[in-house]
């Protein structure tokens, strides 16, 4: 169990990050909207959603195998702009899931976005596919899916875990353009192997931002950068103060010794 | 009847008529919430929803920052995380029935058209009734025997038995071979990612080389000749180009702070997506859409 009173240095950084965010997005509401870079993978998905339509074949959009947290919260927002796109197109979107809640949550989500591109005669309560609550399970289910339906284009953004290979190796094997992202750094190599693009760390929540193009997001991206900076600041001052301590002369000079070590104490995780 | 429901909904023993009681309220409780939700009108609904959002995050907030009792390391708000999580169980298990409805109707569906794949369909329906007999079987009547009247080896099964065989034999194995799997995965995906196509491609595969060789016996014999200490006892400073050495150092030193840098950006954006949806900033459901 922790709690702040355990390090409020770094308790007081949280709250300082929070409020560097809060205020970023205030701002872009009040109309300071910021320009962000463009990511090669999210330009790939009109792309991959209009060859899925020249193909007859429908896309696939995976939010994760975590349940409804703000991960796959944020995997379904970037899948609502997919489906538009798709909806447009006149195309099949297929979500499959892992969680009953996460199911609910992603029916909403594409009836929106199929109601919002103009086309709500096109959407089939069977797009949304509760598969099972088993992680191996769900990845056959998945794998099957791909198979069977011959998608053409398979999005996979969310939580993914040792399945991850499965679904983007089957996509491969069927020739589907892939585009993937996921928050656990250890899957990223294995979807760089098999995906077309793939969307890495922080870029994954910059997604809906760069979709959508909204004021609020856009803002929070942008206070996730000035946080960044001050990361950066406070590694690089713990470098230097590590590396004068290591300068004999300082380290035995009263008065440049305990500032030092004060700085490095407090920069240390406890 | 009382004791046919306590029997089935709670096997446990302590469970008194007081454990209904609160479970009729409980349901009552929610399915109100669940109408006044329903029948407010979308506005409201949001609102509603936003201000419970903010509730449940500031007492997680509330009750980090805090302060607590140094001998217990509990503040007056920790005793209740238990209750507070639980509510995201009882919506959990709402959505059960949700998940149940949605696999039964794709199924079916999928049967009655006689689409491609309809037999994996009927295998299903199969094995869900099955599952859920022998598995309330299992949990209610464990010690009875199912199919007493078969002589040999149906005979000696029970409940309990049938529920294993499917449960153990049959989704234990299936995953596990599903699992299994992903090391042939591993290899045609690894085939693709080191063919030498470019510079990084080349990089790539010069360190995944130099990691496996490190890794395995054959190959730190093949630097086994580099003594890491020299014949006066000092340290051999060429020791370093030893491949065991070489592998720590790429994973120490370029592999590690890759991966603390993209869990940096990673933790700050979970951080600002979590201030969003617990501020509600991020207005409508998703997108354009304005509250």
């Amino acid at each position: 169990m922790q709690h702040a009173s355990e390090n409020w240095w770094v308790s007081g950084l949280v709250i300082l990050l929070s409020l560097i965010i809060v205020g970023k997005v205030l701002l872009a509401q009040r109309g300071r909207v910021p320009f962000i870079r463009r990511i090669s993978g999210l330009n790939a998905i009109d792309e991959a959603v209009g060859r899925a339509t020249e193909m007859g074949r429908p896309v696939m959009m995976v939010p994760g195998i975590s349940g409804l947290d703000v991960v796959t919260l944020q995997a379904l927002s970037i899948f609502s702009y997919i489906a538009r796109a798709v909806a447009r197109f006149g195309n099949k979107s297929i979500i499959p899931t892992i969680d009953p809640i996460v199911t609910g949550v992603a029916e909403e989500t594409l009836q929106d976005a199929y109601a919002d591109a103009g086309r709500p005669e096109l959407y089939d309560s069977g797009d949304v596919r509760y598969l099972t609550g088993q992680q191996f399970a769900f990845a056959s289910g998945v794998a099957g899916i791909i198979v069977r339906e011959k998608v053409a284009a398979s999005f996979l953004f969310g939580a993914f875990f040792a399945e991850s290979l499965i679904f983007a190796e089957v996509g491969q094997q069927v020739g589907a353009i892939q585009v993937a992202g996921t928050t656990e750094t250890n899957q990223i190599p294995f979807f760089i192997a098999a995906c077309d693009y793939v969307i890495i760390g922080d870029e994954f929540y910059a997604a809906s931002a760069y979709l959508s193009r909204d004021p609020t997001l856009l803002g929070s991206i942008v206070g996730q950068d000035y946080c960044k900076l001050l990361l950066l600041a406070i590694i690089f001052l713990g470098l230097i103060g590590v590396s004068l301590l290591n300068v004999p002369f300082l380290a035995h000079s009263s008065l440049f010794s305990h500032p030092l070590h004060w700085v490095v104490d407090l920069l240390k995780v406890k | 009847m009382l004791h046919t429901l306590q029997h089935f909904f709670a096997p446990m023993p302590g469970h008194g008529a007081w454990y209904f009681e609160k479970l009729a309220l409980g349901l009552l409780f929610m399915f109100a919430i669940l109408g006044a939700l329903q029948l407010a009108p979308r506005r409201a609904r949001k609102g509603i929803i936003a201000f419970f959002t903010f509730l449940g995050g500031a007492y997680y907030a509330a009750e980090f920052f805090w302060p607590t009792n140094s001998a217990t390391n509990q503040n007056f708000l920790t005793p209740y995380q238990d209750t507070v999580a639980g509510l995201a169980s009882v919506v959990g298990s709402f959505a059960i029935g949700l998940g149940v409805i949605s696999l039964l109707q794709n199924h079916t569906r999928q049967l009655a058209r006689r689409r491609p794949g309809w037999g994996y369909s009927a295998i299903f329906l199969v094995f869900f009734l099955a599952m859920t007999v022998f598995g309330l079987m299992n949990a209610y009547s464990a010690k009875s025997t199912v199919i007493p009247a078969v002589p040999g080896f149906w005979a000696r099964q029970d409940a309990h038995g049938l529920f294993q065989f499917l449960f153990v034999g049959g989704l234990t194995n299936l995953g596990s071979a599903t699992f299994a799997m992903i090391a042939f995965y591993i290899a045609s995906a690894a085939y693709r990612a080191f063919r030498i196509r470019s510079l990084e491609a080349t990089l790539l595969m010069i360190a995944a080389l130099i990691i496996m060789f490190g890794s395995v016996s054959f190959g730190t014999w093949l630097t086994h000749g580099i003594h890491p200490v020299l014949a006066d006892g000092s340290e051999n400073p060429w020791a370093n180009l030893r491949i065991e050495n070489i592998a720590q150092w790429l994973m120490l030193q370029v592999n590690t702070p890759a991966q603390r840098g993209i869990l940096f950006g990673l933790t700050l954006g979970l951080l600002a997506t979590s201030l969003r949806y617990w501020l509600s900033l991020e207005r409508g459901a998703y997108f354009e859409k304005e509250l």
